[in-house]
C-alpha cells in the first residue's frame, strides 16, 4: 500500500518520520529469511519494480553506448575510485560482458535508475539494521556504487567465491548484497545464470530453483558462496542484465586537475599566497591599496 | 558455557534484532566485564547493578556467580532484555535475577543498595546532562565503598554526535574532550573518580568509589 493510499484511507494518518520509515515488524520475517541458520540466506522482493520501470531500465542499459556518459575504468580497477570520481565503464559495446559503475555524487545517466538505486540502498540498510543513509556517500571512506552488468555469454562469468573470506564476516555480520534483476532467465538469456549457496549449505539457481523475473530484487547474505555461470543469449536477446550494489573503498582523494593553470591564473594564485604571509600583510597589501586609491 | 555468534543471531532474530558486531564480540567483552569486576573485588555475596545490561552478556557470567537475586540489570530497550532472558534460559541458568526496562536511571526501583555497578558502552551513548543524571542516581543506591566501573571515549569533535542506534533508536554521544566532567561530578556528589589504566578492547575505563 502506498503512502498516498494510506493517507486517503485513514484521516488520522499523517506524514512523519515514523510513517515514512520501514516498520521494524515488517523487516522481521525478511531478516529471518536472510540471517537465520535455517533461513534461505536470500530474500526475493517480487515485482520490486513495476513493469514500466523495469522495462525502461532494461531498455536504457541495453542501449546505452559505453562512452556516451561513462569514462573507461582505469586499468587498476576499483582501487582507483575516489570521492567525486566520474562514472566508469568496462568491457566492450558488443562483447560478451560490459558494466557501468555509477556513483550517487554524479549527475545520473538515468534518473530512474538513480532513484531506484537509492531506494534499494535505503531498504538494504534498514534490513541490515543500519542507518538509512549508510554508504550512500563516502562519509566513512566507503560508498555504494550502483553497477549495471550485462553478460551476453560466458561459461564462467563470475567464478564461484565468497565476498567474505574465512571468518571475515565476524567484523560485519549484518552485511548483505543486493541484486536487482533487469532481465529474466529463459526469456532474455539461457543457461544457468546466478547460483547462490543457502544458509543450509545447498545451492539454488535463480530461474530454475527460485522463480525470478525482470524487476525482482534479491537481498542475499554477503558470506554465502555464489557465481554466475553458463550464460548464453542470441542476438535478439538482451542477455543477463542485473544491477549490483557493491560497497567500494572510496578515499577522499582530491580530483586530479583537469588542466594546468594558465599564466594569468598562476600569477593571481602566487599573489594570493603572498598576501596571506605576514610580510604580505604588512608590506604588499598596503602597497596594493595605495595603488588602487591612486587609480 | 558460551554461545557462538550464529546461535546468538538465530535467537536475536526471534526478537527482530539484526546481526551486529556485539554478537561476534560477545565473549571478548563479556569476559572483560566479568574479569575487571572480580579484580576489583566482586564476591558472590555482593549485589551488582548492570547499567545498559542489554542481552545479558555480562549477566550470563555474573548471575550464576552471584547469590540469587544479587544481579540487577537495567536497559531501555525491550527486545534486548527479551533476548537476554532467552540467553539465560538457553544456558540453563536457573538462578533468580532482576531486570528493569527503563532509560531514566531508576536504579532505586530495585529497592536495594549495590556493592558494584558497571556500565559498558553506556556513557558513550549519553549526553552530558544524562551522564550527570546517571551519576546522581547511582550516588543514591551505592553502598559506601561501592565501586562503579564504566567505559568512555574522549573525542571532542567525533561526528556524528547524534546518531541512530541500529538505524532506529535516537542517541547522543557526549563528545568529551577530557575527564573533567567525571572529576567535577565526583567533587559535587562526593565520590572518588580515577581514570584507570585498565586495558579495554576499544574504550577508556573509569572507576568510581562511593
Amino acid at each position: 500500500m502506498t503512502v498516498a493510499e494510506l493517507d486517503a484511507r485513514d484521516a488520522r494518518f499523517r506524514f512523519d518520520f515514523n510513517s515514512l520509515a520501514i516498520p521494524e515488524d515488517v523487516l522481521q520475517p525478511i531478516r529471518r529469511d536472510l540471517y537465520h541458520s535455517q533461513g534461505h540466506g536470500y530474500h526475493v522482493f517480487r515485482n520490486f519494480l513495476d513493469p514500466r520501470i523495469a522495462a525502461h531500465m532494461q531498455r536504457f542499459w541495453s542501449e546505452l553506448e559505453l562512452t556516451h556518459v561513462h569514462e573507461p575504468l582505469p586499468a587498476e580497477g576499483v582501487k582507483m575510485l575516489f570521492n567525486g570520481c566520474p562514472d566508469y565503464y568496462y568491457g566492450t559495446q558488443h562483447g560478451d560482458h560490459r558494466g557501468y559503475l555509477n556513483f550517487f555524487w554524479n549527475h545520473p545517466a538515468d534518473e530512474v535508475s538513480y532513484a531506484v538505486a537509492m531506494q534499494v540502498q535505503w531498504l538494504r540498510n534498514r534490513v541490515m539494521g543500519r542507518t538509512p543513509q549508510d554508504d550512500i556517500f563516502p562519509l566513512h571512506g566507503r560508498s555504494v556504487s550502483y553497477r549495471t552488468v550485462i553478460s551476453k555469454r560466458g561459461k564462467v562469468v563470475t567464478p564461484t567465491h565468497r565476498d567474505f573470506a574465512a571468518d571475515e564476516w565476524i567484523r560485519e555480520p549484518w552485511r548483505l548484497q543486493a541484486t536487482l534483476f533487469l532481465s529474466a532467465p529463459g526469456v532474455d538469456f539461457t543457461g544457468d545464470g546466478f547460483i547462490l549457496e543457502t544458509n543450509r549449505g545447498d545451492h539454488v539457481m535463480f530461474g530454475r530453483d527460485v522463480p525470478i523475473a525482470n524487476g525482482d530484487l534479491v537481498l542475499w547474505r554477503y558470506c554465502n558462496e555464489h557465481s554466475v555461470l553458463n550464460v548464453e543469449s542470441a542476438d535478439d536477446q538482451c542477455g543477463f542484465i542485473r544491477m549490483l550494489f557493491p560497497v567500494e573503498e572510496v578515499p577522499n582523494r582530491q580530483r586530479p586537475p583537469l588542466r594546468h593553470a594558465s599564466w594569468p591564473e598562476m600569477r593571481v594564485q602566487i599573489l594570493e599566497r603572498l598576501k596571506a604571509t605576514p610580510l604580505g600583510q604588512r608590506v604588499l597589501v598596503p602597497i596594493w591599496h595605495r595603488i588602487r586609491r591612486r587609480r | 558455557m558460551t554461545l557462538d555468534a550464529q546461535t546468538l543471531i538465530d535467537m536475536a532474530l526471534d526478537v527482530n534484532i539484526a546481526p551486529s558486531t556485539w554478537f561476534t564480540q560477545w565473549d571478548e567483552l563479556g569476559d572483560w566485564q566479568f574479569d575487571i569486576l572480580k579484580r576489583c573485588g566482586l564476591q558472590p555475596e555482593h549485589r551488582l547493578l548492570d547499567i545498559g545490561c542489554g542481552p545479558l552478556r555480562l549477566g550470563a557470567l555474573a548471575i550464576p556467580y552471584l547469590d540469587p537475586d544479587h544481579y540487577c540489570g537495567i536497559d531501555p530497550t525491550g527486545p534486548l532484555l527479551a533476548l537476554g532472558r532467552k540467553v539465560i534460559d538457553r544456558l540453563g541458568i536457573d538462578r533468580r535475577y532482576s531486570l528493569l526496562q527503563s532509560g531514566a536511571f531508576e536504579f532505586g526501583r530495585f529497592g536495594v543498595q549495590f556493592d558494584f555497578a558497571i556500565a559498558q558502552s553506556v556513557i558513550t551513548h549519553l549526553s552530558e546532562a544524562q551522564i550527570t543524571a546517571c551519576f546522581s542516581a547511582l550516588k543514591a543506591v551505592m553502598r559506601p565503598g561501592g565501586r562503579f566501573i564504566f567505559t568512555y571515549l574522549l573525542a571532542r569533535h567525533a561526528a556524528p554526535l547524534g546518531f541512530l542506534m541500529d538505524g532506529v533508536v535516537p542517541m547522543i554521544r557526549p563528545g568529551l574532550a577530557d575527564e573533567r566532567l567525571f572529576a567535577n561530578l565526583a567533587d559535587r556528589l562526593g565520590f572518588c573518580f580515577v581514570a584507570s589504566d585498565e586495558p579495554h578492547p576499544s574504550q577508556k575505563v573509569g572507576i568510581c568509589t562511593f
